[in-house]
């Protein structure tokens, strides 16, 4: 009887087992909920305030481009941005792989993955009205507008005020007064 | 040392991809389960990311810069590409990856890591090495914590029982494998192990935490952090500690107790100086079955008496983003009493980094370091040292230029350390590494070192009397005498390295190696009975090993990580200049030609993580008491998040075997015992 019994008993344990296993796995789930503060919201906050500090040649569109070439280090968090007002315009947000399409754009935050191919980049980008920003190190040395970096970790930037005159930005003083350090000319 | 917290900035690539997804304004956990259910059909699809992901909150995006530049964000990841450009084999053991490993201890923490071999000799030792050669007083690795140099002049190795650190408290553990010679200290011949505290202004708040099960007698952490103004912040923490003992037939003495206290207070003027300041006070017993010269084969039942005390300061000077000076000080003492030795010693040590960044390609440190170690001994029947008390002065400098060439796709190292120690001299230390980054973010890397291992006081100033070797049969104990002419072990290390992304979400990391050793440690025999049986140590055996470390990262799912490291090790070894040593030969076997290790980690749920573990290690042939088969060990961890603040976790280590033998011990040989399988639980309470 009882041997009987034990396969499908035993086979029904399995199967609930199964069950729970697929739940288990298929249940996107996340860390605990603690309230912290990462890098790239800061900086992602920081790409905002900018184009408020920053005025462009004027544009015949009425939509503000951020775009962000590489790696995107943000995971979905500008997507938050989508939609709120820079300037008379309404800010989008792009990625793009290929440097063809960025030259619409009005800001562009350069991954730290493409740092091996920043000045051909930034050669590319140079005569366009773009702010160009990034994290990589000696970035505004390289011909980079805004530098962005952590100390003590809390973001701090430094503005190449010659490449974005030369792009036809202009930064406003408060900006640069709040930088940690200002490069003019080359 | 200040070069690596500089580069820890750097090193944070390969879990700060996770980050993004981890953080997550709660919903609860009924309603995500609901959700969960409601996928079902759709199983082991990618789950939308939409959800997963960290959003921006509307009071940041609202925020003024002046408040933005003032909000501390809880990443360091400045460069997060670094580790991936690293020339060297680097492994990084986070927070997160402590906590969630359910390990206590470091020495339980480095038996993932690829290339260590990490084996427990009893409850409160350790034999853990990089790349061969393992042994309690394994003596080609440095250890630092918070810049501080642990291991213990006298033998070059670690007391692991006695340098406890609150894993809570700590930011990361960087590991090196091979030569760090350029900028590391004198042990850094196989590797270099570098803890990395957080900082005072990262460990706000109080953290209780006390875990207790079969083995894990007792943990208790508790840690406060405060701030005492703008821009400066403290904790402080004690941590008490009680081991049981391992497994022996009849039984065992080798439970421990140990108990610490410490702070760090670290504070900043502008962006520009940052000051740390930090100390540490403990005191502990350690138990050991001793079988020494002359009651053995009857067995000694002794305690260690361990205490010691540290006081760091450091100073960081950033000039903008291209240069920084780093001035580091320290005082520190270390005292040990058992039946085998009295040592009571003093270190302090002075050290300047200065870093900086020139014509956009060169990227140059240099640095000076000046050590004195001042040490007070007391013979016992079986271990003296001539002269009993010594001060041995060590100077280093080092110089290293990272240049970036074709347009940063390639970075050419080059580097050499300079040292002065009191035993043999001047000692010269380059290197030269070559990486190069691929467009689509893989590396190549490869590099040819020189190191030495200096002589530890030990070698030049012992006399220890050991137990005769089995055969022949009939020997008096040995005494083994130090050598006033014994000479630096020699390193030349071939590496070549590759990291690449196999996938999307697959990334691997995988190193090969070629070690030429020349001059290695070997014990000669001087006298033989019926006169006075007596040995020397010499530098009679060369030979090299070889191995292949390969480490893959799977993110499976967001919430599914997959990993898996395997460690290939071979030595062969070779006596020279006609030596007629017996032992030291034995080190081609005391580690495991094969170490595996497989583990995942998945959030089951926004509050529940379950973790666990395989790992797979070869057997050794070391000679002692116990034979040490292979063995493989299964660790899991379940943790739940019962409340904000209050995490409870449950922990098995080794549930597949009710104990197995790991290590030998050799010179002071003590009865090994077995490490048995383990059960414990942990509360950890976080509150403001």
């Amino acid at each position: 009887m009882t041997a009987s019994l034990h396969p499908p008993a035993k086979r029904a344990r399995l199967s609930a087992l199964a069950v729970l296993l697929v739940w288990f796995l298929s249940c996107p789930a996340v860390a605990t909920a603690e309230e912290v503060i990462t890098e790239y919201q800061v900086k992602a906050a920081f790409l905002y305030n900018f184009s408020h500090f920053v005025s462009w040649p004027a544009s015949p569109e009425n939509t503000f481009r951020l775009c962000v070439i590489g790696e995107n280090p943000f995971g979905q968090i500008l997507d938050a941005l989508i939609g709120k007002p820079v300037n008379n315009s309404i800010l989008v947000v792009e990625q793009h792989s290929s440097l063809e399409k960025i030259h619409d754009c009005q800001l562009v935050y350069i991954s730290y993955s493409l740092k091996p191919r920043l000045n051909m980049i930034l050669a590319e980008l140079a005569d366009h009205p773009i702010l160009t920003v990034s994290d990589i190190e000696s970035f505004t040395d390289a011909g980079g507008m805004i530098e962005l970096w952590l100390s003590d970790n809390k973001v701090r930037f430094e503005i190449n005020t010659s490449a974005a005159e030369h792009a036809g930005l202009s930064i406003s003083s408060k900006l640069l007064s709040l930088a940690t350090r200002v490069k003019k000319g080359q | 040392m200040p070069a690596m917290e500089q580069g820890t900035d750097k090193n944070h690539g390969r879990h700060r991809a996770r980050q993004t997804w981890l953080r997550r304004p709660g919903i609860s956990r009924i309603k995500h389960a609901l959700r969960c259910l409601s996928v079902l059909p759709g199983l082991l699809l990618a789950h939308p990311s939409t959800g997963l992901a960290a959003t921006l909150p509307d009071d940041l995006t609202n925020m003024g810069l002046e408040a933005l530049m003032n909000i501390e964000v809880t990443s360091v990841a400045k460069k997060p590409q670094k580790k991936s450009e690293a020339a060297a084999a680097v492994f990084v053991i986070t927070n997160k990856d402590l906590r969630r490993w359910g390990v206590t201890n470091i020495p339980d923490a480095l038996r993932r890591v690829p290339g260590l071999q990490v084996a427990r000799i009893d409850a409160n030792k350790w034999a853990i090495t990089s790349r061969g050669f393992n042994s309690r007083f394994a003596n080609k690795l440095l250890v630092l914590i918070d810049g501080r140099t642990v291991y213990t002049p006298l033998f070059a190795g670690v007391y692991w029982d006695a340098n406890l650190v609150m894993l809570e408290d700590v930011e990361q553990i960087e590991i090196i494998r091979g030569p760090g010679g350029t900028l590391w200290g004198a042990n850094a011949v196989n590797g270099v192990i570098n803890i990395i505290t957080k900082s005072a202004g990262n460990t706000q708040g109080t953290l209780v935490s006390a875990a207790a099960g079969n083995e894990l007698e007792r943990l208790v952490n508790v840690r406060h952090g405060g701030t005492t103004g703008s821009g400066s912040h403290y904790r402080v923490y004690a941590i008490s500690r009680a081991d049981d003992s391992g497994f022996a037939d009849p039984g065992a003495h080798d439970d421990a107790d140990i108990a610490q206290a410490g702070f760090r207070t670290d504070w900043s003027k502008g962006d520009t100086d940052s000051h740390t300041l930090q100390g540490d006070y403990y005191r502990g017993t350690a138990g050991q079955e001793l079988l020494i010269a002359p009651s053995a084969p009857a067995t000694i039942t002794d305690d260690a008496d361990t205490e010691g005390g540290n006081l760091l300061y450091r100073w960081t000077h950033r000039s903008g983003n291209r240069s920084d000076l780093t001035l580091q000080a320290y005082v520190d003492y270390v005292s040990r009493e058992s039946a085998v030795l009295y040592e009571d010693r003093y270190t302090l040590d002075l050290e300047l980094q200065h870093h900086f960044t020139w014509n956009d390609r060169h990227d140059v440190v240099w640095g000076l370091n000046y050590r004195s170690i001042d040490d007070d001994t007391k013979s016992t029947q079986i271990f003296s040292l001539a002269p009993a008390d010594r001060r041995v002065d060590l100077v280093t400098g080092f110089i290293q230029d990272e240049i970036s060439l074709f347009s940063e796709h390639a970075k050419l190292t080059l580097g050499t350390k300079l040292e002065h120690n009191d035993f043999t001299g001047f000692e010269v230390q380059p290197n030269i590494r070559l990486a190069w980054l691929t467009d689509s973010g893989n590396t190549v890397w490869g590099a040819v070192s020189r190191a030495v291992r200096t002589p530890a006081r030990g070698e030049h100033d012992v006399s220890l009397t050991v137990l005769p070797p089995p055969s022949p049969p009939g020997l008096p104990p040995l005494t083994i005498n130090g050598n006033s002419g014994y000479d630096t072990e020699k390193l030349v290390a071939w590496e070549i390295g590759l990291r690449r992304a196999l996938a999307d979400s697959v990334t691997l990391d995988a190193t090969a190696f070629y070690n030429r050793y020349d001059k290695l440690r070997t014990i000669e025999i001087t006298s033989m009975p019926p006169g006075p049986f007596t040995a020397v140590f010499d530098n009679n055996m060369e030979g090299n090993t070889q191995g292949l470390e390969i480490d893959v990262h799977w993110q499976a799912r967001p919430w599914l990580s997959v990993n898996a490291n395997y460690t290939r090790l071979e030595i062969d070894l070779d006596l020279v200049n006609g030596s007629m040593d017996t032992t030291s030969l034995s080190a081609e076997h005391a580690s495991p030609e094969h170490q595996a290790n497989l583990w995942i980690a998945a959030d089951l749920d926004n509050d529940i993580h379950l973790d666990a573990a395989l790992r797979y290690v070869d057997s050794l042939q070391n000679p002692g008491f116990t034979k040490t088969g292979d063995y493989l060990a299964f660790d899991a961890r379940i943790a739940w998040m019962a409340a904000p603040g209050i995490e409870l976790s449950l922990v098995g280590q080794n549930l597949f075997d009710s104990h197995h033998p790991e290590f030998n011990p050799d010179f002071i040989i003590s009865t090994p015992t077995e490490v048995e399988r383990s059960i414990h639980g942990t509360v950890v309470w976080t509150f403001r």
